[in-house]
């Protein structure tokens, strides 16, 4: 820190003149204390209005400034802020240091703009950074903060359920949404059937989201792009850190080498199995057996060849398991004596297995005006599920019988054996490369252009074997057996292998004015299954009214080529993907983005965006078919088959955020009102109706406080109106047989009328943490967290069971109603130890 | 220990998820519309009900009866658009009992090319709805049975399920002839319902047949839906012939089977694939502002003689 005041105050010496020309400040924000460098650090020209955020690097640089005094501010979640006077007589290059902080303060931010993302550049009412720092001081489900959960507290992002990882943005649906890990695309990173992400918030730097009019250099999903920054080991000293949770620990460690690089490594692994084995029966009788285990790992290797060239090379990897397995078997001895006797054996083997690997390789060269980034990777999101069971019945019995005028000892042996097989496995392999450039003449204009293509991989496989052997004979005077094979039912449902190729060519510049920045962009895509083409033009506009206030606008198109259908309830990795064909059109999206930004003082920032979005070739399960899939057999594996219903949707909404940093206290409080409705072939009679995430008001609020040097408590609030659900109000006499083909009852039925006709109660849940950090001891220090999820035991209502009976007897009709709320998270509290070096 | 504790701490949550809870809500008023009209049969009867509420806190009862309307307004039509130009004829009915309408007209047979419409006005409702004959070809049946598999002696008692409480009567010694049959139609409908039967009784020395689902219920229909990829409905059944031991090869009659063959309109399929309790988008029925089938069909019987082999 003192040689950053030394340096300041040297250029303070030597500052002579003032000039009427433009120069600039550049140079890296780095760790007075580590030496590394920091990454989404914002360096604010206050009185100029500029501001920019430090790229991975630690890089920033301010361009047209005038001669003088320049008063510069830098601050990141952390770290101590720092206010400086700095000489520009010409261009200026500086290292500025700052000192970690004990606690950070900070809460979600909306930064100004940055060099490296375009995102938070070009959209920044949509886009939010959240760095590291900020993802610590949260709520901790499982022991330990999650990166994705932690977005969907963000307005304009939806949930299905507390149990659900997927989220929806701005009325779209969670495949909608593309996630990024340092450039790598990745297939539903969910552990714990979507109650964590795959993402250990240690192997994570920071992450960016952009719900907004994002940059067309983005392209296979239309809602959002969620990048999460993996972190490098230059801040590491060897083993850097241990967490330890309830449910999972994760373990890091990194070191830089030889000035030039570093290495970075990160373990999870829960410890759920000997928690589950707890459950396991052996016994005579019946013999049950749970397991569920998750693990993840993520790698970085860094290099830095010279001060404009540098790689890395990135490695991840997660997998979950669960098993059920149960046999269940008993004897039944009768007329003892004779040897007579009943075996009964039922064995259940259900299996879910989901696993996400990848590997990336990047190269980058910062000039400049120039740079480049070279990035090729392979990722691979695999998932299985079986559901086996398998029912046999031995039976012996012995008569005597009549035969002829003999009578006779009859021994009658009969064997059942129904086996029902269901499996269900998809793979997708990704095999992408990119090459982005980025000319920047100076602030007024900025080219940026790339080339992407991604080779993608697919195999489906569900099959349904189900059959019913029976053997039986009867042994008198050596009559041989005979065997009836009965309602054998062997298909294999689907499937698929698909090879097929996505290309895009993508450019856009920047124009900056003195009030006016526009940001027009074209993304050129080609899909091979099916020669998709098409051209999507975005653009982004935001006009300064003042230095405290902005107005911005935004419109563009977008594409997808893959749509993920399954049961909407819950993110079970049995979702099914789809593919565009030759039959299958691409998912197509439009949004129009219109919004404000205003400062109201130096602790005060109000924002308010609205938002109009159309979707096109939206797919869904027929109806029957998810009847069938997840009905019909009554197993917890659905099968699928390729029928699928094409549809559309439209959404709009308004949402308010309004967010203030103080010195102990900094929160934000958001609302937003929305509406977003779906319609498809042979739905609710091809009527428009609520989309499953439709809840018209959304609430949310997050606060930090710092009431003591090693104490730090957090509180969020969220309440959202009742999603919309399908309720029978009424029932009528159907008919089971009108064709009078068999027997004829009337038998009471409910009638659903229209999809979605029913909203569930209310939302809202209390979370609150608090946090304690022990003093650096032998190099380490520890904190311990204190989170209770659901504070007053909200019963947030996740479905409603209908078990509604109504029966008729000869005179009357008894109507009993019955529904029972399957409720979300109840009160939860969690404990969790952190033991990391000091950072 | 351990094991005690986990399972409290788990209970103990499980149950904090769940919780009962009512939903009132007034009942959507509409109509119950039901009629099948078959070809070349006689118009049928139209039934008229209403819907009833199915929210409530508290159980409740009441009079079945009500459910049928009394004094219903029915105004059935029937057209024939092949044949310009058409002329819509106007069936009178009478309410035999109440919310059951007779056509008047009991000459009148139902026509393959004619559309049969009915519009019900009662207490405020209105619903509508229109019946269709669906096309049939019986050419395009096909029913064959090249898989003879074999023939063997066995003493027949109790034989088909051990746990069954009627049990077939005791016969001594019988030759159990196997074969199989399948059953082919090709068709644009998108459902199908077969039903075997035999012209043989099982009585005495006779012979006798039997298929494998007939052994819970001799006069199941098989329930056939159409594959979207494959527009033909497809049935294998085993069937099963029983001869007394000691009748002569030359004795042994071939055996006839009776394949009857239902075709109704295809809104039927998604119809009978539901069963009404389970949570669908919207109940299946093609009456307007109503529920209920209110449907032409097709019903054909078709007589297949299976010959008699013989393996030693």
């Amino acid at each position: 820190m003192r040689q950053g005041f030394l340096v300041l105050a040297g250029i303070l010496l030597f500052a002579g003149h003032l000039a009427a020309q433009s120069y600039s400040i550049s140079g890296t924000v780095i760790d007075g204390q580590s030496r590394s460098v920091i990454q989404g650090a914002t360096v604010r020209a206050p009185q100029l209005d500029q501001a920019v955020t430090t790229g991975a690097d630690g890089w920033f640089e301010l361009r047209n400034l005038p001669s003088g005094l320049i008063r510069i501010q830098i601050r990141h979640l952390g770290y101590v802020p720092v206010d400086s006077l700095i000489s520009v007589s010409g261009n200026v290059r500086i290292t500025l240091e700052m000192t970690p902080q004990v606690f950070d303060l900070g809460s979600i931010t909306i930064e100004d703009q940055a060099i490296q993302s375009d995102l938070l550049t070009q959209t920044p009412l949509s886009t939010v950074y959240i760095p590291q720092s900020r993802l610590r001081q949260s709520v901790r489900l499982g022991g330990e903060p999650d990166p994705v959960r932690f977005i969907q507290s963000i307005p304009g992002v939806k949930t299905e359920s507390d149990f659900s990882g997927g989220y929806s943005v701005r009325g779209g649906r969670n495949d909608q949404n593309l996630i990024l890990f340092d450039g790598m695309p990745v297939y539903s990173p969910w552990h714990l059937f979507g109650l964590f992400s795959a993402f250990n918030s240690q192997s994570v730097s920071g992450l960016e989201f952009s719900k907004g009019i994002f940059s067309p250099r983005y392209g296979s999903r239309i809602s959002s792009v969620l990048h999460l920054y993996a972190t490098d080991g230059s801040r590491s000293k060897g083993l850097d850190e241990l967490n330890i949770g309830m449910v999972s620990s994760s373990l890091t460690a990194g070191t830089p080498y030889s000035k030039k690089g570093s290495i970075f490594v990160s373990l999870r692994r829960t410890y759920m199995d000997p928690f589950l084995a707890a459950f396991d029966r052996d016994e005579q009788e019946i013999d049950q057996r749970t397991t569920y285990y998750f693990h993840d790992l993520s790698a970085k290797l860094k290099h830095t060849w010279s001060p404009k060239w540098e790689s890395d090379m990135l490695m991840i990897y997660g997998k979950d398991r669960f098993g059920y397995r149960t046999v269940e078997s008993y004897s039944n001895l009768f007329n003892s004596g004779i040897g007579d006797f009943e075996d009964f054996r039922e064995r259940k083997n259900t299996g879910l297995m989901w696993e996400n690997s990848g590997i990336s390789a990047r190269t980058r060269y910062k000039g400049e005006f120039w740079s480049m980034e070279f990035q090729t990777y392979f990722t691979r999101y695999q998932s299985e599920s079986t559901d086996d069971s398998d029912f046999m019945l031995d039976f012996q019995l012995t008569e005597k019988v009549l035969f002829g005028s003999q009578i006779l000892t009859q021994i009658t042996r009969e064997n059942r054996d129904y086996q029902l097989q269901k499996q269900f496995d998809q793979d997708i392999q990704d095999l992408g490369g990119r090459i982005r450039m980025t000319w920047k003449q100076d602030d007024s204009f900025t080219f940026d252009a790339g080339i992407e293509s991604i080779r993608h991989w697919f195999t489906d496989r569900g099959t349904l074997n189900e059959q019913t052997v029976i053997t039986s004979d009867q042994i008198t005077l050596g009559y041989p057996a005979v065997d009836l094979v009965t309602d054998q039912y062997l298909s294999r449902l689907v499937s698929i292998d698909l090879t097929s190729q996505e290309t895009a060519v993508h450019a856009g510049v920047s124009l900056n004015y003195t009030r006016l920045s526009v940001y027009p962009g074209l993304r050129m895509e080609h899909y091979s299954h099916g020669n998709h083409v098409k051209l999507l033009p975005r653009v982004n506009a935001i006009y300064r009214l003042s230095s405290k206030w902005s107005m911005t606008a935004g419109y563009g198109m977008f594409r997808q080529y893959v749509q993920a259908v399954g049961i909407d309830l819950l993110q079970v990795p049995v979702e099914k993907w789809i593919w565009s064909s030759p039959s299958i059109k691409p998912m197509d999206g439009r949004t129009f983005t219109l919004g404000t930004r205003m400062v109201l003082n130096e602790n005060l920032t109000l924002t308010v965006e609205g938002y109009q979005r159309e979707f096109r070739n939206l797919l869904s399960l027929d109806p029957v078919e998810l009847y069938a899939a997840v009905g019909g057999t009554g197993t917890f594996v659905p099968v699928y088959r390729d029928i699928t219903v094409a549809g559309e949707g439209r959404a709009m909404g308004i949402e308010n955020s309004i967010e203030w940093r103080a010195n102990r206290l900094s929160g934000r409080f958001s609302y937003a009102l929305s509406h977003s409705q779906n319609r498809f072939q042979n739905i609710n009679n091809n009527q428009w109706f609520d989309s499953r995430t439709d809840s018209r008001h959304d609430f949310s609020s997050d606060m930090l406080y710092r009431f003591h040097r090693a104490w730090i408590g957090g509180a969020q609030f969220r309440f959202k109106s009742g999603q919309p659900v399908t309720l029978a109000y009424s029932a009528y006499d159907r008919i089971d047989d009108p064709l009078n083909i068999g027997h004829e009852f009337d038998n009471p039925a409910l009638i659903w009328t229209s999809k979605h006709n029913h909203r569930l109660p209310d939302y809202h849940r209390l979370d609150l943490f608090v946090t304690w950090q022990s003093r650096p001891y032998r190099g380490y220090a520890t904190d311990i967290t204190f989170s209770v999820i659901n504070v007053y035991n909200r019963f947030n209502v996740l479905a409603i069971n209908t078990t509604t009976t109504i029966f008729n007897t000869n005179v009357e009709t008894s109507v009993r109603p019955k529904h029972r709320f399957l409720g979300q998270l109840p009160v939860f509290p969690m404990l969790s130890i952190r033991i990391h070096s000091p950072s | 220990m351990r094991q005690w504790l986990t399972s409290v701490l788990l209970a103990a949550t499980a149950l904090s998820c769940v919780q009962e809870s009512y939903v009132d809500v007034p009942a959507q008023r509409m109509l119950q519309l039901d009629a099948v009209f078959y070809l070349n049969a006689p118009l049928p009867i139209i039934e008229v009900r209403h819907a009833f509420k199915a929210t409530g806190e508290d159980p409740f009862r009441f009079n079945r009866n009500e459910r049928w309307t009394l004094g219903a307004k029915v105004e059935l039509r029937a057209w024939d658009p092949t044949a310009p130009p058409v002329d819509t004829l106007t069936i009178a009915t009478t309410e035999i009992q109440p919310g059951r309408f007779r056509p008047l007209q009991t000459s009148l047979r139902v026509m393959q090319t004619m559309h049969y419409e009915v519009t019900v006005t009662w207490d405020g409702l209105t619903a509508s709805a229109k019946a269709r004959i669906p096309r049939y070809d019986p050419i395009g049946l096909q029913i064959s049975n090249d898989d003879t598999r074999f023939v063997r002696r066995s003493i027949f008692r109790n034989f088909i399920d051990p746990t069954q409480v009627e049990s077939p009567p005791l016969v001594d010694t019988l030759d159990i002839y196997a074969s199989r049959v399948d059953i082919q139609y090709t068709a644009s409908s998108a459902f199908m319902a077969v039903q075997f039967g035999t012209d043989h009784e099982f009585t005495g020395y006779n012979k006798y047949i039997y298929f494998d689902r007939d052994l819970v219920n001799p006069s199941t229909y098989s329930n056939l839906y159409l594959d979207e990829r494959n527009p033909t409905f497809k049935l294998t059944r085993d069937v099963f012939g029983l001869y007394p031991y000691l009748t002569s090869i030359e004795e042994r009659e071939p055996a006839t089977l009776r394949v009857v063959v239902v075709v109704p309109e295809d809104i039927y399929a998604d119809y009978a694939r539901t069963d009404g309790d389970f949570l669908l988008p919207a109940t299946p029925t093609n009456v307007k502002n109503g529920v209920g089938m209110f449907i032409g069909a097709v019903r054909d019987t078709v007589y297949y003689e299976i010959p008699f082999f013989l393996t030693p």
